[in-house]
C-alpha cells in the first residue's frame, strides 16, 4: 500500500478518525473501570475509619454519612444499639516539609485518641515519611549492646515518647517536646512532627472546641 | 530481519537507560524501590508495544505532516487506558507511581521508538522492537531501584537485608537517584569496554 | 645515553614550592584545632580523625592501585588532608562506619571519579561531607556538648549548637537567646559542635602560619568573613530581637573553617585575586542565607560547594589581560 499524501484533506480525516476512534475506545474503557474504582476509593476511607476508630477490635459498627465543614470532614461511628463510639475527622495541614499533610484522627466521645492514618503527605522518604508510623511507635526498652558495637554502629535508638494513641489532645499538650510539649519530634523531621501535631490539635478543635496546646502554639504554630 | 536479534538489540546495545539515555525523567524519579522500578518499566513496556504495534499498522494511512499529533494521540490513549486500568485493578502500584504514568506519553523513548523504528518496520519487528526495548527499560529501572532500596533502606523486595540505622537516606532521595545512576553507567561501559 | 644540552622553556627558577610542602603546611595549620578538640571533645575526636585520615589514605591507595591502575599518590599528602577536613566536619560521637563510607565518598566520588586531584571540581572532603549529612541526618546532626577529657564516646551528651540557637531566635523562638554562650567561650571554643568548628581563636593561627608561609592569599577568607559580618551585621542592625549579634556568625559554627581550610583548596577555587574576592563574597552570601532562611543550621557546606560549581565560570569573568593587550 502506498503512502497517504500530505495534502490538508488527508490529514485532517486521518487525524479526526485517529482522535475519534481512540475517544470511543477511551470512553468504554472509563465505562468499564469507573465502578471499580469507585468501589476501591469507599473501600479506601471505610478501611481508614474502621482503623482509626476500632483498632484492632472487631465489632459491629455503622458509619454516618459525612458531614464537612470548614476543610474538616467529620465520620462519626456508632455501634449496633446506636452508641457514638467515636468521630473520625479529616484533618490538613498545609505546612509539612513537602506540601500539605492530610491525616484521618480518630477520637472516642471524650476525646481520647483512638488512632490515626496518615492519609496524603509529600514528606521526605525515611524521614518525615515515617510519620504513618512513628506516633503510634509505643516506647521500646533500649537494647544492651557493647562498646566496640557501639562505637563502629552507633547508639541503639533511645526510647522516646511518641506514642500519641490514648492521649487527649484536651488534657495532653499535643506540642513536640522541644516546644515544651508532651510528645517526641521525628528524629530529622521536627517540621514535619509539628505540621502532624498541628491537624491532630486542629481536628481535634473542630470537634470539642479547645485543647490544651492552645496557650503555647498560638505563638509557634504561626511560622 | 532477524527478530530476536531485535529483542536483543533494544535490551543491551541499545538499551534506553544506559545507552540511549532517553526517559532520564522517570528512571530517576520512580526508582525509590525495586518494586517501583520493575511496575513503571512494565507499565512502559505495556505502551510501548501497543503503540509500536498499532504506529507500525497505521504507517501508510498517516500522512506524513501530521505523523506527530497521530503518534501523540495514540500514545496518549493507551497511557490513559493504562492508568484507568491499573486505578481500577492495582490500585497500591497506582498510588507509587502516581503522577508518573500520565507521564509516560511524553517518555522519549516511545515517541522515539515510534519515530525511529516503528514507523520504518513491518508489524513483527515493531513488536519486537517494543518488547527489546521494554525489557531493557525494566531492567535497567529494576536494577536502580534495587541498589537505591538497598543501600538506602536496607531492604530487597520488601526482605530486610541491612539494620535500619545503616540506611543511607542520600539514596532514597534525587541526588542518591543521579549518583547510583551515574556509577552503574560507569560499570556498564567497563564491562562492556573489557569485552571489545 | 647522558643527555648534553637541556632545551626547555622558562620557568628556570625553581623556588622549591611543591603540592607535598603546601599539604604539609596544612596540616601543621590544623594541628592546634585537633590538640583543642581534644581537649573540648575528648578521646573520640582522635578516633574520629584517625579512621578518617586512615581510611582516606585506604581509599586513595586501593583506587590508584586496582582500578586506575596508576602510581601510587599517596606522598603528595592531599588524601591525608581530605582525611583531616572530613573529620573536622564531623561531630565526634559518629559511629566508625559513617565515617568510611563518607571517606569512600570523599576519594572515590568527590576525586578519582574525577581522574585524581586537580581535576576534580569540587572539595572532596564537603562532598563527603554533605554525602553523610543528606544520608544520615540524625547522626550528623547531635553534636555532643564539651565535656573535657572525661567524655566517653558512647554516651556523650547532646545538645543544641549555637547555630540551632540562633535559627531557633531567627524563627520567633526568642526565649533560646538565654541558651547562647558567651562570646568569650565561643571565640575560644568551648562550645558543642564538629570537631574542627570548636575554636575560632586556634582557627585563626592556623590562618596566620597559612599565611606567613605563603601557603594561601588572604583573599577567599577575609571577602568570606568580611560578606557574612555585613550582612548579619545588616540584619542585627535592623531587627536585633530576632536576629543576634554578627560576631556569633563568625565565631559559630563551621564558617572560620571552611573559609580558611576548605574555601581555599586551590584546585576548587578561581585562580585570580579579583576572582577569588567574588568567589568568596558569593560563599559569604549563600552562609547567612541558608543559615537564616534554610532549613539546616548550617550553611557553610552547601555555600561552599555551589561556588566550586560556579568557580570555571568566576575564571573565565575574571581572566587577567595579556600582557601589551589594549586597555579597553
Amino acid at each position: 500500500m502506498k503512502k497517504l499524501e500530505s495534502n490538508i484533506v488527508n490529514m485532517a480525516i486521518v487525524l479526526t478518525v485517529i482522535a475519534v476512534v481512540a475517544g470511543g475506545l477511551l470512553a468504554w474503557v472509563n465505562n468499564v473501570t469507573s465502578g471499580p474504582i469507585e468501589q476501591i476509593n469507599n473501600q479506601a476511607i471505610e478501611n481508614g475509619i474502621k482503623s482509626v476508630i476500632l483498632g484492632d477490635r472487631d465489632i459491629e459498627f455503622r458509619v454516618e454519612e459525612p458531614t464537612e465543614s470548614d476543610g474538616f470532614i467529620f465520620h462519626n461511628v456508632y455501634d449496633m444499639s446506636d452508641n457514638l463510639i467515636g468521630t473520625a475527622v479529616e484533618s490538613t495541614d498545609k505546612n509539612g516539609f513537602g506540601g500539605a499533610l492530610k491525616i484521618m484522627v480518630g477520637f472516642d466521645p471524650e476525646g481520647v485518641i483512638l488512632g490515626y492514618e496518615v492519609l496524603e503527605h509529600s514528606e521526605t522518604p525515611g524521614l518525615g515519611a515515617q510519620a504513618n508510623g512513628w506516633f503510634r511507635q509505643k516506647s521500646g526498652e533500649v537494647k544492651e549492646q557493647s562498646t566496640v558495637t557501639t562505637v563502629l554502629l552507633g547508639a541503639p535508638g533511645k526510647p522516646g515518647n511518641h506514642n500519641i494513641i490514648g492521649m487527649n489532645p484536651g488534657d495532653d499538650m499535643m506540642i513536640v517536646s522541644k516546644d515544651g510539649g508532651d510528645v517526641d519530634a521525628i528524629t530529622a523531621s521536627t517540621i514535619t512532627s509539628k505540621a502532624f501535631l498541628r491537624a491532630v490539635n486542629a481536628a481535634y478543635k473542630a470537634v470539642f472546641g479547645y485543647t490544651a496546646a492552645d496557650a503555647v502554639s498560638g505563638a509557634s504554630s504561626q511560622n | 530481519m532477524n527478530y530476536f536479534k531485535t529483542i536483543i538489540n533494544g535490551i543491551v546495545k541499545e538499551n534506553p537507560t544506559f545507552v540511549l539515555l532517553l526517559g532520564m525523567c522517570p528512571t530517576l524519579a520512580t526508582t525509590t524501590s525495586a518494586v517501583n522500578g520493575l511496575g513503571m518499566g512494565v507499565a512502559t513496556m505495556f505502551v510501548l508495544i501497543c503503540s509500536n504495534t498499532f504506529i507500525s499498522l497505521l504507517k501508510n494511512i498517516i500522512p506524513d505532516g501530521v505523523r506527530i499529533p497521530c503518534y501523540i494521540v495514540v500514545i496518549a490513549s493507551f497511557v490513559t487506558l493504562l492508568q484507568m486500568l491499573m486505578q481500577a485493578y492495582v490500585p497500591d502500584l497506582y498510588k507509587t507511581l502516581g503522577i508518573f504514568i500520565p507521564l509516560i506519553v511524553v517518555n522519549c523513548i516511545i515517541l522515539g521508538r515510534a519515530e525511529a523504528f516503528a514507523a520504518k518496520n513491518n508489524v513483527l519487528a515493531s513488536i519486537c522492537d517494543g518488547i527489546g526495548i521494554g525489557i531493557g527499560f525494566t531492567l535497567a529501572l529494576t536494577l536502580l531501584g534495587f541498589v537505591r532500596e538497598l543501600l538506602g533502606n536496607g531492604v530487597v523486595f520488601g526482605y530486610r537485608i541491612l539494620p535500619e540505622s545503616m540506611n543511607m537516606l542520600v539514596f532514597v532521595l534525587a541526588p542518591g537517584a543521579f549518583i547510583s545512576l551515574g556509577l552503574l553507567m560507569a560499570i556498564v561501559n567497563s564491562v562492556k569496554n573489557r569485552k571489545a | 645515553m647522558a643527555q648534553k644540552l637541556h632545551i626547555t622553556t622558562s620557568p628556570h627558577v625553581h623556588c622549591g614550592d611543591t603540592i607535598e610542602r603546601n599539604m604539609r603546611w596544612v596540616i601543621w595549620a590544623l594541628m592546634p584545632v585537633l590538640i583543642a578538640s581534644f581537649f573540648v571533645f575528648g578521646v573520640g575526636a582522635l578516633i574520629v580523625t584517625a579512621t578518617s585520615v586512615l581510611s582516606c589514605l585506604f581509599f586513595e591507595w586501593s583506587i590508584t592501585k586496582f582500578i586506575l591502575k596508576r602510581p601510587s599518590t599517596l606522598g603528595d599528602l592531599s588524601a591525608v588532608i581530605t582525611g583531616f577536613l572530613l573529620a573536622f566536619n564531623l561531630p565526634s560521637n559518629i559511629p566508625l562506619y559513617m565515617i568510611v563510607v563518607g571517606a569512600l565518598v570523599a576519594i572515590g566520588i568527590g576525586k578519582m571519579a574525577f581522574g585524581g586531584l586537580g581535576n576534580n571540581p569540587f572539595n572532596p572532603a564537603l562532598v563527603g561531607r554533605v554525602f553523610l549529612l543528606i544520608s544520615f541526618p540524625a547522626k550528623m546532626t547531635s553534636w555532643p556538648v564539651p565535656a573535657g577529657l572525661a567524655t566517653s564516646y558512647i554516651d556523650a551528651e547532646t545538645g543544641a549548637t549555637p547555630l540551632n540557637l540562633i535559627g531557633q531566635i531567627a524563627g520567633g523562638n526568642t526565649a533560646a537567646a538565654d541558651q547562647l554562650p558567651s562570646l568569650g567561650n565561643l571565640f575560644i571554643g568551648n562550645v558543642g559542635g564538629c570537631i574542627g568548628e570548636v575554636s575560632a581563636l586556634l582557627l585563626l593561627v592556623g590562618f596566620v602560619v597559612l599565611l606567613c608561609t605563603k601557603v594561601i592569599t588572604w583573599h577567599i577568607p577575609v571577602s568570606i568573613l568580611a560578606t557574612v559580618g555585613v550582612l548579619t551585621g545588616l540584619m542585627w542592625f535592623i531587627n536585633p530581637v530576632l536576629y543576634v549579634n554578627p560576631l556569633y556568625h563568625l565565631c559559630s559554627g563551621g564558617l572560620m573553617l571552611g573559609a580558611i581550610f576548605m574555601a581555599t583548596d586551590y584546585v576548587t577555587s578561581p585562580m585570580t585575586h579579583k576572582g577569588m574576592v567574588w568567589y568568596g563574597i558569593g560563599i559569604g552570601f549563600l552562609t547567612v542565607i541558608i543559615r537564616y532562611f534554610g532549613s539546616y543550621p548550617e550553611g557553610m557546606s552547601f555555600a561552599i560547594l555551589l561556588m566550586n560549581a560556579v568557580t570555571p565560570l568566576i575564571n573565565n569573568w575574571c581572566k587577567p589581560k595579556r600582557f601589551g593587550e589594549a586597555v579597553k
